[in-house]
């Protein structure tokens, strides 16, 4: 910059005036210029550098009538039968039925029932909006006390359902709520997902543990307790971390449902153990 | 500077510094959500707005930490703090907005307030690397909107300029709240090296220049130490100063502006009345003082901005005996008028 | 700017320039990588030893297998990508009608029984939920 013999530079910029000095003006407009390349040049790069986000999806304003026998225990399906599935051997796929907002389904079958009196050994009609993602569904009963259409005694095609016994397992993962994690939000995991996570447990929402390979194989486990109580509260702390559980795992026909032998005492991996772990692997 | 209050007082440079402000943040939100909605077509609207937002007024809030010491390091660079203000409030809007969407998508609908879920969803205040990170951003933005709801210059004048200032300076912990806040949340899910380092940058950056204009900023004030003559302290040779300039001392922790101009000598508190703005890096233009941060004016015999303004600022006794110039530290009432010094040769017992 | 705001300034800026890099870096190492482990999938049928054809179709991988006598056939699907509809149920369609054989969920090996004198089954995909066929492969 130009200066007198004093160091002071020949001309003053007053912001008030219609122009500012050349002495003023250059150096701006190169800041002006500088920020036009940065700005579309920070865009790009953040978004670019993103990890990326999950293919689930959440049929977001479009209701879907399912037609299904109710499951309450251990946490609320719809299951529902495999069309052209052989007589003797019927098959059947369940649908995870979750609340509106960040709530269990709990809440709204009272309001059926309130309606309708006891849904045990009934098939009922019920419309919502499908989440889905990786060979998992869940039905969000957008509509509430509305969303159960139609309720009909249960054909005997219907068999009692029953759990098939896996055996003992200990399973690796990130406790996640299916709600979001299956597709209502992305990311649905993760830190920064993580007080939504809580908040959809602590509001009735099955906690879902997710487990990955990292080379593209996942698969999701419902947790609750030993006797397929609901563990919600007790694992708040571990919900959106890296966990150990250990339990006894069952099958429901299509989903995995791990009962969890204490779920007070769920290992939480601090990055430390895991970094180890990963250098001895 | 104005008699009356208004909104904005809008002038040329004004409108250019908004315009050019709009055009980059919308440019930058343009660029954002089409490159986001074509790279990753999964994405939902909500995560658009949040990540657009948040990484938008990140990005404005390094550009308006930066303003403050690259003027001090280069005077050449005043025209960017003209209008820095609509460059915070701008920014306070698009945090906002960030804020909103953030607390509607992951703690409304749920079994507690959502204010309650902010504080209480995540618990591990005690640990550091897990130490919840959504509060630290609402604390953030409260700062950040008392900022925006007091920087309209009604608030600057009610509050006093060094209270104004004072409170104004809590954007420091502002930024310090939203560096961690950002650390401990996004980056600990996008990990992405660039992500890290462009962060690394901006903290650097900002830290770096605002410690640099500490130190090299203050090299330009005199701190004269010569023992008092009757009061008054010699201060330089006047042929150091400028014409229509002034130099900036530091005389018994008093912080004054020395004017040379029309052949004569003046001295006046080196604190703009508007938002203490170092006068003596302001330059006599017709006839005025004239604060090079927001072009607020003064007359330098009295200390009063000309009519029919009514700022007043502390105005200080001068002496020149032969090239040497002379200061009495003791501050006059602001707006006392003072017989400039003239600049011929006397002697300490001429003026007495 | 008065001098003990500028001496503020100074005190603040000093501060953050060593908390700042420091607090960020302390994020760093808490930084969680996913915990990785094989998922488990509910257990199959063994596989039948005879490997009939074999067919790449993108996401998935579908033998024919058949036991050793030649009276027993079995589909294999290696599912290796997922299938983004709320249901996938493996269906054969042979002389005009279509039969419900399995379920494909998580990504994984899968054993399915084939009907009696199942001999070039047209496997096909289908999305109960929304009736509509995602896939159709003939093996």
């Amino acid at each position: 910059m130009k200066t007198d013999h004093t160091g002071e530079p020949p001309d003053f910029y007053i912001g008030w005036q219609e122009k500012a000095p050349p002495t003023y003006a250059r150096p701006v407009r190169w800041v002006v210029l500088l920020l036009v390349v940065l700005v579309p040049a920070m865009a790009c790069l953040l978004v670019w550098q993103q990890r990326g986000f999950s293919d689930a999806v959440f049929e977001y304003g479009q209701l879907t009538m399912l037609e299904g026998q109710l499951i309450r225990e251990p946490v609320p399906f719809l299951r529902v039968p495999v069309k052209n599935s052989p007589p003797d051997a019927p098959l059947f796929e369940r649908i995870l039925l979750i609340g509106y907002g960040k709530h269990g389904a709990e809440a709204t079958i009272r309001q059926w029932e309130a309606r309708y009196g006891s849904l045990h050994n009934k098939k009922i009609g019920v419309r919502g909006t499908l989440i889905y993602h990786e060979g998992h569904a869940a039905l969000e009963l957008t509509e509430e006390a509305s969303a159960c259409r139609t309720v009909a005694p249960l054909p005997p095609s219907l068999a009692i359902p029953t759990t098939q016994s896996l055996g003992e397992v200990t399973l690796q993962g990130e406790i996640t709520d299916p709600k979001c994690f299956l597709g209502v939000m992305k990311p649905g995991d993760g830190r920064p997902h993580r007080a939504c996570a809580v908040r959809c447990i602590a509001g009735g929402i099955p906690p879902l543990l997710w487990v990955r390979n990292g080379k593209g194989r996942e698969n999701g486990y419902v947790l609750v307790g030993p006797n397929g109580e609901r563990i919600n509260d007790q694992i708040l702390k571990a919900v959106g971390q890296n966990v150990r559980v250990r339990g006894r795992l069952g099958q429901a026909d299509n989903w995995l449902i791990l009962y969890v032998d204490a779920p007070t005492e769920l290992t939480r991996l601090r990055a430390d153990v895991l970094a180890q772990i990963a250098l001895c692997q | 500077m104005a008699l009356h209050y208004s909104p904005v007082l809008w002038n040329r440079q004004k409108r250019l510094y908004d315009l050019t402000m709009a055009g980059l943040m919308a440019l930058y939100l343009i660029i954002f959500c089409t490159l986001q909605t074509s790279l990753f077509p999964p994405i939902t609207t909500e995560t658009i707005v949040i990540r657009a937002t948040s990484t938008l007024a990140f990005l404005m809030l390094h550009v308006i930490l930066v303003i403050g010491p690259l003027c001090r390091l280069d005077n050449r660079f005043l025209p960017l703090l003209y209008n820095r203000r609509h460059l915070g409030v701008s920014m306070f809007i698009v945090a906002a907005v960030h804020s909103v969407f953030s607390v509607l998508q992951f703690h409304t609908r749920g079994d507690v307030d959502p204010l309650v879920s902010l504080f209480t969803s995540e618990r591990q205040y005690g640990s550091f690397g897990q130490f919840p990170f959504q509060p630290l951003g609402f604390f953030a933005l409260l700062i950040l909107f008392v900022m925006a709801a007091t920087s309209h210059d009604f608030w600057l004048k009610n509050l006093s300029p060094r209270v104004w200032k004072t409170l104004h300076m809590s954007v420091y912990l502002a930024y310090a709240l939203i560096v961690m806040h950002v650390a401990l949340g996004i980056l600990q899910q996008e990990t992405s090296p660039v992500y890290a380092g462009l962060m690394g940058v901006g903290v650097l950056t900002v830290s770096g220049l605002h410690v640099m204009a500490a130190f090299i900023g203050n090299r330009r004030e005199l701190h004269p130490n010569a023992p008092a003559t009757d009061g008054f302290v010699a201060v330089c040779d006047v042929n150091d100063i400028a014409d229509n300039r002034a130099k900036t001392l530091m005389v018994n922790g008093q912080n004054i502006a020395l004017f040379k101009y029309d052949g004569k000598l003046s001295a006046v508190s080196n604190l703009c009345r508007h938002q203490n703005g170092p006068l003596g890096e302001g330059k006599i233009i017709d006839g005025c003082i004239t604060c090079p941060w927001h072009g607020y004016q003064y007359l330098p015999e009295n200390g009063q901005s000309p009519p029919p303004f009514t700022e007043k600022i502390e105005t200080y006794a001068v002496r020149c005996v032969g090239t040497t110039v002379w200061v009495n530290p003791q501050p006059y009432p602001p707006g006392t008028p003072q017989t400039p010094a003239l600049l011929k040769v006397t002697t300490i017992n001429d003026e007495n | 700017m008065t001098p003990p705001l500028r001496r503020a300034h100074r005190f603040i800026w000093l501060l953050l320039v060593v908390a700042l890099p420091l607090g960020f870096l302390a994020t760093r190492p808490t930084k969680q990588s996913p915990w990785l482990q094989e998922p488990v999938l509910p257990p199959q049928s063994t596989a039948m030893p005879v490997l009939l054809r074999t067919i790449d179709a993108d996401s998935l991988v579908l033998n024919l297998r058949q036991s050793v006598r030649g009276t027993e056939r079995q589909l294999e699907i290696l599912l290796k990508q997922p299938f983004e509809t709320p249901s996938a149920v493996v269906c054969i369609r042979q002389e005009g009608s279509r039969r419900a054989v399995g379920l494909l969920n998580a990504p994984g090996l899968y054993r399915f029984p084939l009907p009696t004198g199942t001999n070039r089954p047209l496997v096909e995909i289908v999305d109960d939920v929304h009736g509509r066929t995602v896939k159709t492969v003939q093996l």
